[in-house]
């Protein structure tokens, strides 16, 4: 039941209680028919349940009627009772190689940032469920990052389109349904139903087409946007330059990949002018500085051994590799890394860090290289004077640096994507300003307290927190290398070039395969953010 | 002063004392009787969606248990054959038999027969068909005497303790390798122990052998 309501009455309500005593004023309403007051409400208000509700007009009575509830209930538990009658589903036509309940291996490939990685996919009955490193692949070398590992994640992902989409819906969506496994309607028999509806899908989908290719031709591809995904692929960048640019040179091609690896793209071309991919030989090394990177990557040639790993190159090195990890969580490699040092820190405070590090290399130990002009010491200068005030910080900076210098020549450091130096890390760090130089980089949970704030409210406890799962702790640097045939070539001469060379002894590089999309990609990072510089020059310092 | 209670009620909380230990001990006696798999599973026997008999097949032309299920020996399942296993001899025997209509149509329409589960396993438990194979336990110790059944029915209670009394003292159900799929094969306590000791067999009777 409803009522035309009167928009006046509130005002007039309220002119009233200000016309009135305070008490009358204090009268409430419950709803605008109460206030409007009209006859209807009268007669449904002074009812206690609205008409009809009260009375018992069916055949059947009330008590009858609560007799077969009770029964019902008291015999619903009767239907345990009953032996479970299950099937079996056979395949129709068996096909050779598949043992019900032993899982198969597939050897296929990942694909991040336009490179394919090569996998082994355990698929249990049909359906897949651990993804490793195929050991045969030059990429991945048996290993398996976080990425590949929760790449099985999305083919179970429910939004995951297997068909063409038109505005959202699937094109064979409402078919597929109606077929109820029974093949399409249009299939002939004997023919996979999926295979009928992806064939109706692209049949739809041409379909659809058609009629505004001409249009779209005529137009030059004005106005027509393809967003892909970045590719190494030939044939698709055959197809998009010979083909697509030809017939719609207007239409604009977007790259997009949520997991990028840009800064680490920068960061080389800042260290060797040019876009490279770096290709760490860690056996080869005495000494490694990570920040923020979990050594090794499945690149990096240490990814051959895997568990026992480090460990291993200590015990054949007599004890002189010193792996010392600045990143912001304790990490498998952490506990690896012997007797080097571990040091955490929030992300935003790890590219102080590393300028701290350079700092102490360059002016207190008194490393020099080519590179490293009156201009760049300077601009380190203030770094020496770095936040790191705690036993442990000095510690770290002290340790990392002068176990570099030891290893001049056989050590290498490298750089993950962190916020550069310089720039808050994060946003509730921006609210903030800046981090607060010259205060320690521990963070210890009592200063927020003392600042009269509660813990949990300190802006950069929970940046320390937001970036264990963030962007930022997804770095760019977590990639296994492309497929380049070249590879082990390029790495035999590595290996065999002195290590006095144009590189580091433990970095090998080679010409990045150009990505299509590489330049048009539009990163997610913030601009400036890499601490590439760092890198490059550090790297220097070991020559 | 009338006497409330007669003499005889003296004896009624012996009598009820008697009931309730009767009743409880025929309680036992029924949920340890009627409950129990041996009364519940043994003799289920659903009837199939397609009129298979393995008395023909298995008994009387003596058909080998492996053509069908092939993957017994390899894998943990014995595995319903697919229908294309059936089609190998039923496109020329009995081509156009009234009882293969559903096969036929499987074999047309690649959709499966919808057989019925015999033999039902909780799914908390792992069982594996090949090592116990292999090990020398036969099919008829656990399904019966399939050759046997025109409608395949529970032979065994497929309980925990049937499987553990095997498990502990396995030498009266061991076979020799060439007698595995032999129905009628009768196991000799003799044999056992000789497979026994040379397979080096020494069955699982911890949990997780089963229940892992």
């Amino acid at each position: 039941m409803s009522h035309d309501h009167d928009h006046e009455a509130p005002t007039q309500a309220l002119d009233a209680g200000a016309a009135d005593n305070a008490a009358a004023a204090r009268q409430y309403f419950r709803s605008l028919d109460q206030l409007a007051d009209t006859p209807e409400y009268r007669a449904s208000a002074e009812r206690e349940f609205p008409e009809g509700a009260s009375e018992w007009n069916d055949e059947f009575s009330r008590r009858k009627f609560l007799g077969l509830v009770a029964a019902s209930v008291a015999l619903a538990g009767l239907q345990s009772c009953r032996k479970p009658f299950r099937k079996i589903l056979p395949f129709a036509a068996q096909p050779e190689g598949v043992t019900p309940g032993i899982p198969s291996w597939y050897a296929t490939s990942y694909v991040s940032g336009g490179y394919g990685y090569g996998t082994v996919v355990r698929s249990n009955d049909g359906r897949p469920t651990k993804v490793e490193g195929n050991k045969l692949h030059p990429g991945s070398l048996g290993a398996a990052d976080q990425y590949m590992q929760a790449d099985v994640l999305s083919l179970y992902d429910p939004a995951r389109s297997t068909q063409p989409r038109h505005k959202g819906a699937h094109a064979a969506e409402g078919d597929a349904a109606d077929d109820g496994g029974h093949g399409g309607h249009g299939a002939p028999i004997g023919e996979n139903p999926l295979v009928a509806a992806a064939k109706k899908a692209r049949h739809d989908l041409e379909g659809f087409l058609t009629p505004h290719c001409a249009a779209i031709r005529a137009k030059f591809g004005e106005g027509v946007r393809f967003l892909l995904e970045p590719s190494t692929s030939p044939t698709l960048r055959g197809l998009i330059e010979k083909k697509a640019r030809q017939v719609l040179p207007k239409a604009t091609f977007h790259y997009f990949s949520a997991i990028h690896r840009q800064q680490e793209i920068e960061g080389g071309k800042i260290a060797f002018g040019n876009a490279l991919d770096t290709h760490l030989l860690l056996d080869n090394a005495d000494c490694v500085v990570s920040f923020r990177v979990r050594l090794p990557r499945p690149r990096d040639r240490l990814a051959r051994q895997r568990a026992p790993l480090l460990q291993e190159a200590q015990d054949h090195r007599a004890g002189r590799q010193r792996v010392a990890p600045l990143r912001r969580r304790v990490d498998l490699h952490g506990h690896r890394c012997g007797r080097g040092p571990r040091f955490r820190l929030p992300a935003c405070q790890v590219a102080d860090a590393a300028l701290a590090l350079a700092a102490t290399l360059f002016l207190t130990n008194g490393v020099a290289f080519e590179g490293l002009t009156d201009e760049l010491k300077n601009a380190l200068r203030p770094h020496l004077e770095h936040a790191f005030k705690t036993k442990k910080g000095k510690d770290w900076i002290a340790v990392a640096a002068s176990d570099l210098v030891a290893n001049r020549g056989r050590s290498c450091v490298v750089a993950g994507a962190t916020a550069a130096a310089g720039r808050p890390c994060g946003r509730p760090c921006d609210q903030q300003g800046a981090r607060q130089p010259g205060q320690d980089g521990q963070l210890p949970a009592d200063r927020s307290g003392a600042r009269g704030r509660p813990a949990t409210l300190d802006p950069r406890a929970r940046c320390r927190a937001r970036g264990g799962q963030g962007r930022d702790a997804v770095s760019a640097s977590a990639r296994t290398p492309s497929t380049m045939p070249g590879r082990a070539r390029l790495r035999r001469q590595a290996r065999e070039r002195p290590s006095t060379g144009s590189t580091s002894a433990c970095t090998m590089t080679r010409p990045r395969r150009p990505a299509i999309g590489t330049s048009t990609r539009r990163t997610t990072s913030r601009p400036g953010a890499t601490s590439a510089p760092t890198t490059a020059r550090s790297r220097s310092s070991s020559r | 002063l009338t006497v409330l209670f007669q003499p005889s009620t003296n004896s009624i909380p012996g009598r009820l004392a008697t009931l309730v230990v009767l009743l409880g001990l025929g309680a036992v006696f029924v949920v340890s009787y009627w409950f129990s798999p041996r009364h519940t599973d043994v003799g289920y026997q659903p009837i199939q969606p397609v009129a298979y008999s393995h008395k023909l097949h298995a008994g009387i032309m003596g058909m080998d248990c492996r053509y069908c299920h092939q993957k017994v020996e390899s894998g943990p399942h014995a595995t319903i054959p697919d229908t294309a296993t059936c089609m190998n001899c039923h496109s020329k025997v009995l081509p156009n038999s009234d009882l293969l209509k559903d096969v036929r149509a499987s074999a047309a329409t690649s959709d499966p027969i919808p057989w019925v589960k015999v033999h039902m396993l909780p799914d908390f438990v792992y069982f594996d068909h090949s090592i116990h194979i292999r090990a020398g336990v036969g099919c008829a110790s656990c399904h019966g005497r399939i050759d046997q059944m025109e409608i395949v029915r529970q032979a065994e209670p497929l309980s925990m303790s049937w499987c553990l009394e095997c498990h502990r003292a396995p030498e009266a159900h061991l076979r020799p390798a060439g007698e595995i799929t032999n129905m009628a094969y009768e196991p000799k306590l003799e044999v056992g122990k000789l497979i026994k000791d040379q397979k080096h067999l020494n069955p699982p009777t911890h949990c997780s052998a089963c229940h892992r």
